[in-house]
């Protein structure tokens, strides 16, 4: 079986910068996967790449052994889910509201709204926490419940792979975990495949299957979180001198000499 | 200072477009022609012995061409204040209302009381300042909000300038002067407003340079502002006072001249200078040089055609707008405004079956009221169906096309919105109804007036025309909302232009341009009402059809993209569908500016957020603004008629200020 997503010596060229040159990763169905790496490495873009938001100036991306350029818009859209790390301001609209959005690329345009698609907006409101602010407008929720409606509304796209980029960004620690254990918990349920980009190594140890770091728009390791959360890996990702403790077998705390 | 410029010597560039500019000037401006450069030892210092020809170098060429260039500094320094104030590349010192208002209360002077004309300055700063003090009040209730600003002022803008109009319509003989001083006219007979200019321009200016650290700090937005010790709003009330006296300076002594103010901070910008020190040294350099080009063009034009004036204003847009265009499509990377949030009253409520009801029965009765109820010779009656036929039938034609038009300008004004998620753009900054108008008027030059079917070809073509540049323009960029916004802008400046001077020209057919320019209905015959009806319903469909895509274009690029819309078809799709609807009701009722930046925003207080019911609210909104206002402008001051588009800009205008005062940020 092709692995879900196949990256092939991809490069991203902005103007004459370039951020990322020869990338071959491969991503397998039901895998959760965090990119890591410092400000400006390239993460982000890399996700971008893989969600078809910008071009890849060279190489190419295969989505299940086939090139991801070939699919429509839509069909793209029902395999594939993109949180970007910004989203923007919603417009007055109530969380229900931005949530059946994500129905879109099953319905069109056009399309009615069934009771499935009724029933799937609310598993996706209640999966989130989102219950009592259903009715609100999105634009006067506080930022972490303004991500949670924006991940629920990528919740209700019902799509095969997510890509995040920093979801938890805006959270506090409660709500991190939760979110990051609901993306786990969802991963096992529907075998989806995640790629999530997180700036907290910690965490990223404890909920991910396998770690990827990029450095100045290369793959500097690649690995499960056992290999990865070593002091001498993370200073090479890093750049600056760490150590790493592990307080029980899965729990490892990194920190900083 | 140099090292901030780091990458592509962006100096280089700017001194050679500066270069460029000032050869130009100079080879256009007769002040500097061959002959006039050898008297011109002996022009500066006027010897009693000096020839005739020196004497008019010194007394008129010369100090034009010294005001061109103050004048154009002074408005690029404004024009990139108010930008920074607003951190809007489409702001302008003309979008704070401050030109409508030195207009306005410079022409009730000349009507009123022509002797105090003296005190020319003093007027015009006083009616720039009341404009931006009603644009302030209004800004003070969201701690000046840029998007708020911005927004009052164009509306306090298209208001004045609303009554401006109603004045000149009817004081046509009084004030033919100020049609020409609307456009900007730089004659001078002497140096005592080049002097009297100069010191004040540099006293300014030096407070600008002086305080210009708080004002680069206006970058990091309210909360950053604050954050750093500073109070925004006086930063921001500060600056912009002083680029309404820079402009009301300007205004009050050569008349409006438009489009520098938006031209030259858009050129730097893209020519690479960032910081606000650069940008306001820069945007004053070209300023001065696209104003002295202009000016020249001006008077080369003039002597060409002789027995016109052809007046500066109207050339700066004839430069500055292929300038603007040649700038955005040669960079690809233009440096994108400050995240702009939709921030319009969110004041959100349920979406009430009460609403609806209302909304249908104050259709019904404005249906029924509008149509029977009016002035007649004998004093105001009720003419009921089966009375006299022949009131009727002169009023339901235009009743249906004021209605229909409302409704087309109303769904235009959603989707351009939506589409460039800018609660400011409105069908007509895509300058397709500028097109249209432009086409209109140039039949009536050529063939003079024409039959309706000319018109109505001529004015399709124009519409057609200026959106096929348009798509042209941005094709590159995806039709991205940004550069469509300011290619529109580029173009609507442009042919604006160009309908000034003709009305500049003083021509007899002027007036009825003018009325058909500011929304007259009175033209509009069963054949027009019978095409609205075929067309509205078509694309009212459409729009509805389409309002899910609407749902998705606020929500951002990336967003839309990954819920599977194909940005660029999608794009293109909705810009056609807003262009026909605005081009089909300009058509017919004139480039109307108010209907379609206002029921959107009505629909939206009202609580219909989401496209499909904003959309339905929105069709109603626009019709009944103007049904009434075609009510009105044929009723008020019978047996003369208004422009009901004018009317619909007074009643909508002036409700929406009252709104935006009584709702708190």
């Amino acid at each position: 079986m092709p692995a879900f997503f196949d990256v092939r010596n991809l490069a991203v060229r902005i103007g004459d910068t370039a951020i990322l040159h020869g990338i071959d990763l491969a991503f397998n169905e039901g895998q959760v996967t965090a990119l890591l790496g410092h400000n400006g490495s390239g993460k982000s873009t890399l996700l971008k790449a893989l969600a078809r938001q910008i071009p890849a100036s060279a190489g190419e991306v295969l989505l299940e052994g086939q090139s991801a350029k070939g699919l429509g818009a839509r069909a793209f859209a029902r395999v594939v889910g993109y949180l970007p790390q910004h989203p923007p301001g919603t417009d007055g609209l109530t969380v229900r509201e931005l949530v059946a959005l994500g129905r879109y690329p099953w319905r069109g345009p056009l399309g009615r709204y069934s009771e499935e698609d009724h029933a799937l907006v609310d598993q996706a409101i209640t999966d989130t926490d989102l219950k009592p602010f259903a009715h609100r407008s999105v634009d006067t929720l506080s930022g972490g419940e303004r991500q949670r409606a924006w991940i629920a509304m990528l919740l209700a796209q019902q799509t095969r792979c997510l890509l995040l980029d920093e979801p938890i960004s805006a959270l506090d620690v409660k709500h991190q975990v939760e979110t990051l254990r609901l993306v786990q918990r969802l991963a096992n349920q529907r075998e989806l495949t995640v790629i999530v980009v997180l700036h907290d190594v910690d965490l990223a140890s404890r909920f991910c299957d396998r770690l990827v770091a990029l450095k100045a728009g290369q793959v500097v390791a690649d690995g499960a979180p056992a290999q990865i959360m070593d002091s001498q890996v993370l200073e090479s990702i890093y750049s600056v001198p760490m150590g790493v403790m592990e307080r029980a077998p899965g729990q490892w705390i990194s920190y900083v000499h | 200072m140099s090292t901030t410029f780091a990458k592509n010597r962006p100096w280089a560039k700017f001194g050679l477009t500066a270069l460029l500019l000032l050869v130009a000037g100079l080879l256009l401006s007769p002040a500097t022609s061959h002959d006039n450069l050898d008297r011109l030892p002996g022009a500066l210092l006027l010897s009693a012995s000096a020839s005739f020809d020196q004497a008019v170098l010194h007394f008129t060429l010369l100090p034009r061409l010294t005001m061109a260039l103050l004048v154009g500094a002074a408005l690029g320094f404004a024009g990139t204040l108010v930008q920074q104030v607003l951190r809007n590349p489409l702001a302008a010192p003309t979008t704070l209302g401050v030109a409508a208002g030195a207009q306005l209360v410079l022409g009730l002077v000349m009507l009123l009381a022509p002797g105090l004309l003296l005190w020319r300055e003093a007027w015009a700063m006083a009616g720039g300042l009341g404009a931006l003090g009603l644009v302030l009040m209004m800004g003070a209730r969201r701690g000046f909000d840029p998007l708020t600003l911005t927004l009052c002022g164009l509306i306090v803008s298209l208001y004045l300038g609303a009554i401006n109009t109603v004045i000149l319509l009817f004081n046509q003989e009084q004030l033919a002067g100020l049609f020409i001083w609307g456009a900007g006219e730089l004659s001078q007979n002497d140096w005592a407003s080049t002097l009297s200019l100069i010191p004040r321009l540099l006293l300014a200016s030096g407070i600008v340079l002086v305080l210009w650290r708080p004002l680069q700090a206006l970058d990091l937005g309210t909360e950053g502002v604050r954050s750093l010790g500073l109070s925004p709003g006086t930063i921001r009330t500060l600056a912009l006072a002083l680029a309404v006296y820079l402009t009301a300076l300007t205004v009050s002594h050569v008349g409006v001249v438009g489009f520098i103010g938006l031209a030259a901070p858009a050129i730097v910008r893209m020519l690479g200078a960032r910081t606000l020190r650069q940008r306001l040294l820069a945007s004053a350099l070209t300023g001065a040089l696209l104003c002295l080009v202009a000016d020249g063009l001006a008077q080369q034009l003039t002597l060409a055609f002789g027995h016109l004036l052809f007046p500066t204003g109207a050339a700066t847009a004839l430069i500055g707008g292929p300038i603007l265009l040649w700038v955005l499509t040669r960079n690809r990377l233009m440096s994108p405004p400050s995240r702009q949030d939709v921030v319009m009253a969110s004041s959100r409520r349920k979406f009430s079956r009460a609403g609806v009801v209302g909304l249908t029965i104050l259709t019904l009765l404005s249906l029924v009221v509008t149509l029977t109820l009016g002035p007649t010779w004998q004093g105001w009656q009720w003419t009921l169906p089966g009375g006299e036929t022949a009131i009727l039938a002169m009023r339901v034609p235009r009743m249906t096309t004021a209605l229909l038009a409302g409704a087309l300008l109303a769904g235009a004004g959603v989707i351009v919105q939506r589409l460039t998620r800018n609660p400011m753009a409105s069908p007509e900054l895509l300058g397709i109804s500028t097109g249209a108008a432009m086409g209109m008027v140039l039949l009536v030059l050529t063939v003079g007036n024409g039959n309706r079917a000319l018109q109505i070809l001529a004015g399709g073509l124009g519409g057609t025309l200026v959106l096929l540049a348009l798509l042209a323009l941005s094709r590159r960029s995806e039709f991205s909302p940004q550069r469509l916004l300011l290619g529109g802008i580029a173009v609507s400046a442009l042919l604006d232009a160009g309908i000034r001077m003709v009305l500049a020209m003083g021509d007899a057919q002027a007036v009825t341009l003018l009325n058909w320019l500011s929304g007259s209905t009175w033209l509009s015959g069963q054949t027009d009402a019978l095409a609205l009806i075929i067309l509205t319903p078509v694309l009212a469909l459409l729009a509805l059809l389409a309002s899910r895509w609407l749902d998705l274009m606020p929500l951002g690029d990336s967003a839309a993209r990954s819920l599977g819309l194909p940005l660029a078809p999608v794009r293109l799709l909705l810009l056609l569908l807003a262009a026909v609807m605005t081009a089909a009701a300009t058509l017919v009722v004139g480039p109307l500016s108010f209907v379609g930046l206002m029921a959107p925003h009505l629909a939206r207080l009202l609580g219909y957020q989401k496209a499909l019911p904003q959309l339905l609210a929105a069709f109603i909104i626009g019709s009944l603004l103007m049904l009434w206002a075609d009510w009105l402008a044929r009723s008020l001051v019978y047996p003369y008629e208004l422009p009901a588009g004018l009317v619909a800009t007074l009643i909508g205008g002036g409700y929406f200020l009252f709104r935006m005062y009584r709702t708190p940020g």
